[in-house]
């Protein structure tokens, strides 16, 4: 008697456990491939250096903030001094996003990259030239204004 | 005798005199407050649809000083460009509202901790009091 309680027992659990085998990676919860969180787009992004005799920066920081209908970048350039903040509307398909933005009197640029946990890496074009820069805009919590310069200048190690 | 009355009267005229010259001392030493920086009145405590209120960066740039202001009206608006006026620990900026195309107008005082001041729109009556805190990122900037 006991013993075909546990054959139907058995009996039950097999079939039970292989559906769970089957179901488990579809299940975000469980690790599965759907797993993958689409990553934020929100946040300061930003790339730069400091110039050899570490006197002035070079580079561009971007803050990507949600708004209605979408998500607006301001940017931030430097070349050798700090340009004027420029507002742009932001394209996101997903974890692609673009943009494009010119200072005043200046080309226009266009970026064009993907997104992740740690920045987006991507390629900047500059109307006018051929080729398109490569970069990374790293995922940073504040910008360089937000620090003491001299913590911003030993963060960011010049090349 | 005579020595001996003068001296307390010589001692608390020194004091006093240190009491008026050390405080002016002091505030002539304070560094003036940095001017660049994030600022933002924006909780974690509660939920965005229950903020309004704003965050500010404001950066240096080769023509000056400039901000960048989102408002929070029980949801996040889009970013304006400010101009930001700064004589000593006063500091004023001025944008236009994205959604109503309204002029709004802070003017308070900075120091190291933000800034304090009131806002009010261009042409309209009323104001509120505002202090937005100085901190490291924005809102988006976290998890």
């Amino acid at each position: 008697m006991r013993h075909s309680f546990l054959l139907h027992l058995a009996a039950l659990a097999l079939p039970l456990c292989a559906l769970l085998g089957l179901l488990a990676p579809a299940r975000p919860c469980l690790g599965g491939q759907t797993a993958a969180k689409p990553p934020r787009i929100a946040g300061t992004f930003s790339q730069y250096s400091f110039t050899k005799d570490a006197a002035d920066l070079d580079g561009l920081e971007l803050r990507i903030v949600p708004v209605p209908g979408g998500y607006q970048a301001v940017i931030q350039e430097f070349e050798r001094e700090p340009l004027a903040l420029v507002l742009a509307d932001v394209d996101v398909d997903r974890d692609r996003v673009s943009f494009s933005f010119r200072q005043p009197d200046g080309p226009l640029q266009t970026f064009q990259g993907v997104i992740a946990g740690d920045g987006i890496r991507g390629t900047m074009r500059v109307e006018g030239q051929a080729k398109p820069r490569e970069c990374f805009l790293a995922r940073a919590t504040g910008v360089v204004w937000d620090q003491p310069v001299s913590a911003a200048r030993k963060e960011h190690t010049c090349f | 005798m005579l020595l001996t009355a003068r001296l307390p009267l010589r001692a608390l005229t020194a004091a006093a005199l240190l009491c008026l010259l050390v405080p002016a001392w002091t505030r002539a030493m304070e560094k003036p407050p940095k001017i660049t920086g994030t600022y933002s009145g924006v909780s974690r405590l509660r939920s965005l649809g229950e903020q309004n209120t704003l965050e500010l960066r404001i950066v240096p740039t080769n023509e000056g000083y400039q901000g960048i202001v989102q408002r929070f009206a029980r949801r996040p608006l889009r970013p304006s460009l400010a101009e930001v006026a700064v004589d000593g620990e006063r500091i004023s900026f001025s944008f236009s509202d994205p959604t109503d195309g309204a002029i709004r107008i802070f003017q308070g005082r900075i120091d190291q901790t933000g800034l304090t001041g009131v806002l009010r729109v261009k042409g309209r009556p009323g104001f509120s009091y505002e202090y937005i805190q100085r901190k490291t990122g924005t809102y988006w900037d976290e998890p």
